[in-house]
């Protein structure tokens, strides 16, 4: 894929491989995070959460108010604004449908640079949602631990030993690295047109 | 005769600092998939911060997991966390 600025206010996406065409294509089926209460604790996060936990002795009937007023007034107003994005971008794929008799590696999606910040969540909620959604990030080894088992590594093992044996990694297909590193990638390309 | 006692009570502070009146912080934590340049520049647009501060707290939520953007009013808090939120920026409110 080819990712030029035009000088008709527009960015043009060309030369482009199938397996980009697809991944463009599912851009906003893949930013939905239904199925998935991770991706969407992610995307409307509680923003008491942390404060709760180390004030949980303290929590009273306000913190519970709050929590329902951010739900209420709050998260609407975010689902609003992340899904007229993802209509944008729907909009401006639709040059890509086969019924418009659209060649790939031949034709080019032409995209408003007005719409460059809309891409750029809709690629950004669907990475967030992958994210979560198949563990692309698991949680960071504590340092502290690794050098308290190294230390350890001459001693014979024992019995127990197997029960701390680290978690099996989780299964990720390679398409879905690939399609994430994708967006990441596109997502740099928008970087400097609205920022 | 008994003896009288002079009690010295001391003086009360009557000026105490309720929960209320404590500053609510607006933190951003890392996360894998933001962007830095983009981190910084949510920062910039949301705050109105010079690029070097903004990228300096971009940098503190990089290396050590938080920076904390703004402190202040419960009511200005909710608004800056709202408008992180809609970057899909990681960002909480925390009073001490």
């Amino acid at each position: 894929m080819t990712f030029e600025l035009a000088d008709d206010g527009t960015f043009r996406l060309s030369d482009l491989h199938p397996l980009e065409l697809q991944f463009l294509r599912q851009v906003t089926l893949v930013a939905d995070p239904a199925g998935s209460p991770e991706a969407r604790r992610r995307l409307y996060p509680d923003p008491l959460r942390r404060h709760k936990e180390e004030h949980g002795e303290r929590e009273d009937k306000d913190d519970e108010n709050d929590e329902e007023d951010w739900e209420e007034l709050v998260v609407p107003g975010l689902e609003k604004h992340f899904e007229s994005t993802l209509e944008i971008i729907d909009s401006d794929l639709a040059q890509t449908n086969e019924d418009r008799d659209w060649n790939i590696g031949q034709d080019e999606i032409v995209v408003p640079t007005a719409h460059s910040e809309q891409w750029y969540l809709a690629l950004n909620q669907a990475r967030l949602v992958m994210a979560e959604r198949y563990q692309l990030h698991p949680p960071a080894i504590d340092p502290m631990l690794v050098e308290e088992e190294s230390e350890d590594e001459n001693e014979e093992p024992t019995a127990s030993d197997s029960l701390h044996e680290d978690p099996p990694a989780p299964k990720i297909e390679i398409l879905t690295i690939i399609q994430y590193e994708f967006y990441g990638k596109l997502q740099c390309c928008l970087m400097d047109l609205f920022l | 005769m008994a003896e009288t006692e002079t009690t010295i009570v001391p003086s009360v502070e009557t000026k105490t600092t309720t929960e209320k009146d404590k500053p609510w912080m607006v933190i951003i934590y890392d996360d894998p998939v933001n962007l830095m340049d983009y981190v910084t520049k949510v920062i910039q647009r949301v705050f109105g911060y010079s690029r070097d501060k903004a990228e300096q707290m971009m940098l503190d939520v990089h290396h050590r997991g938080k920076s904390l953007v703004w402190s202040g009013g419960r009511e200005r808090a909710e608004l800056y966390v709202e408008q992180l939120h809609h970057h899909q920026l990681l960002a909480e409110m925390h009073q001490d």
